[in-house]
């Protein structure tokens, strides 16, 4: 194996991973300040994808444009199911809500499938295709783009928890919900909100791949079961570990398909996952699983 | 300020607080004693809304000085006096029915609730952990207020001034609950509940909190109901206290009178009258 190969691997890792962390993230913000696991988050990022395509080769908006449009469409889906589907729950367990996004994901697939046909869809690059030679490997621009873009809404996400303070709220809800209603933060919003931004995140991850992996209906199903892959890796709850986790797990997939077999590619992830649940079952940058109550 | 008539409150099948009736007029420190389990918790958590009572209770508030609260329902109904003991309230206008609010909402009344337990946020910092306490102060100018008061506040506590970075889970439990109590008056509360704020800590830090209480209630002008199961140094800084037992307010009267109780005595102030 030469240099250049591994970096090429690296590369293609780092770019599927991003897309993984970004799942991941949508997982951990919904978990942080409900405690439920969204199985429905999947779903936010093939929509992303899909409604991008939608958007530039049906209503004819321009590739930057129909983007923004379909990141929008997304959030306001998010919105729907918090309101529509997890708040009418009269006195709901974790289990049952978690069940109840399995059913909106399946649903959401449906209507994609109906509406849109089960064909794949490519979306064009953002900055055309020529690819950059960098010490042997190629780099695509929507690489770069994916790399790109993932970091910066990362340090905009650090920036929103960090440094405001309907951020900061959001937080409080995830450490103790509790002492969050009794200082007068509305804890019903901060739900509806942390859908909406999980649904950000995962359609920009989405609408930001599609070029690379093209749209279809059923990408989400993966997708999803990857990023939450990705969050138990790097600990569930914690969004600088599902970020790198995501990452982790994109490397090592690629890592697996170069040096193995590609047919086994998805298989490495899940057999990764499996041996660090047997020595670290609170994931990699995760505390110990009985503080979280 | 605030009067609570025959409020039931149920877990499940678990009759928690019957038809209690209780009232705190505006400046006072109200003690509410009892042993574990007698339903303390259960009644503080009730008037902040984190529990629902059961139908057929009131809980009413004194609106805001300076008239009614303009946005805010009111209780409707002119008001009928607390009831109970005889003493009227200090209010007599609209009130301010807090039995259906949410619990942000009751925050936004002026009603702060400082938990059991003291429930900071451990993994924020000291200095994130006071700033949302004013969380419910939107605008310019109450901002700036917020901004004041939280400098008032480290002067008041200049251990929170100098950890303001630390995370809140790494202070002493005797910071912890001068945290949890800063936090709350963070959103300006006319009213403020504190659930064993002694708790798990030494005599001389508590004895420290307590005397921080008599002084927050002159500086913030608040009215404080307080409960606690150590009942003695909860009934030498209240004006009043009520007896809780098993659910049921089976006792009450001035705190003096409250500590030269011989039932008193014997059940919470660990006297021993037959030696």
């Amino acid at each position: 194996m030469d240099f250049a190969s591994i970096l090429q691997y690296l590369i293609s890792g780092l770019t599927v991973g991003a897309t993984y962390g970004l799942t991941a993230l949508g997982f951990t913000i919904i978990y942080n300040t409900t405690g439920i696991i969204n199985f429905a988050q999947g779903e936010f990022v093939m929509l992303g994808g899909m409604f991008s395509v939608f958007f530039l080769n049906v209503t004819g908006l321009p590739l930057p444009l129909a983007v923004a449009a379909a990141v929008a469409a997304t959030v306001a889906v998010g919105a729907f199911i918090e309101r529509c589907t997890i708040r009418p729950v009269k006195h709901p367990t974790l289990i049952q809500l978690i069940i109840v996004t399995i059913g909106v994901s399946i649903v959401i697939r449906g209507l994609a499938m109906l509406v849109w046909g089960k064909d794949t869809f490519a979306l064009p690059a953002f900055t055309g295709e020529t690819p950059l030679r960098f010490l042997g490997a190629t780099i695509l621009p929507q690489n770069l783009w994916i790399l790109g873009i993932t970091l910066v809404l990362l340090a905009a996400l650090k920036r929103f928890f960090a440094g405001t303070m309907f951020g900061r709220a959001m937080l409080a809800c995830s450490h103790n919900k509790k002492a969050a209603y009794l200082s007068g933060i509305d804890v019903q919003r901060m739900v509806l909100f942390s859908f909406m931004l999980s649904a950000f995140i995962g359609s920009v991850g989405g609408a930001i791949l599609a070029p690379i992996t093209m749209a279809s209906y059923d990408r989400g199903i993966l997708l999803g079961l990857k990023g939450f892959a990705a969050c138990i890796l790097g600990g569930l709850g914690n969004p600088f570990g599902a970020a790198a986790g995501g990452l982790i797990l994109g490397v090592l997939e690629s890592f697996g398909a170069g040096f193995v077999s590609s047919a086994y590619k998805d298989a490495f992830a899940f057999l990764i996952l499996l041996g660090l649940l047997f020595v670290r079952p609170s994931g990699l940058f995760g505390k110990s699983a009985a503080t979280r109550a | 300020m605030i009067s609570l008539k025959n409020v039931d409150v149920f877990y499940g099948k678990i009759h928690a607080l019957r038809r209690a009736s209780l009232h705190v007029r505006r400046g006072e420190i109200v003690a509410l004693i009892g042993a574990n389990g007698a339903g303390k918790t259960t009644l503080l958590s009730t008037i902040s809304g984190l529990l629902r009572p059961a139908p057929g209770g009131r809980i009413d508030l004194a609106p805001a000085t300076g008239g009614a609260c303009p946005g805010l329902r009111g209780a409707g109904s002119a008001a009928k006096s607390g009831g109970d003991g005889g003493a009227k309230p200090a209010f007599a206008a609209e009130r301010i029915d807090l039995t259906r609010r949410s619990p942000d909402r009751i925050v936004r009344l002026g009603v702060s609730h400082v938990p059991e337990g003291r429930q900071v946020w451990g993994p924020m910092s000291v200095a994130d952990n006071i700033l949302l306490g004013s969380y419910c102060r939107t605008g310019r100018a109450a901002r700036a207020q917020a901004a004041e008061d939280m400098a008032e506040l480290y002067r008041m506590f200049p251990v929170l001034e100098e950890r303001s970075d630390q995370m809140a889970g790494t202070l002493s439990g005797g910071e912890q609950q001068m945290l949890a109590i800063a936090r709350a008056l963070m959103a300006r509360p006319r009213l403020l509940l504190l659930d064993e704020p002694g708790m798990g800590l030494a005599p001389t830090v508590t004895r420290e909190i307590f005397r921080h209480i008599v002084d927050l209630r002159d500086r913030f002008e608040l009215t404080v109901l307080l409960v606690e199961q150590n009942a003695r140094s909860a009934l030498q800084i209240a004006d009043r206290g009520y007896v809780l037992e098993t659910g049921r307010i089976v006792l009450q009267g001035p705190a003096e009178e409250l500590l030269a109780n011989r039932d008193v005595q014997r059940a919470y102030l660990g006297r021993d009258l037959d030696s």
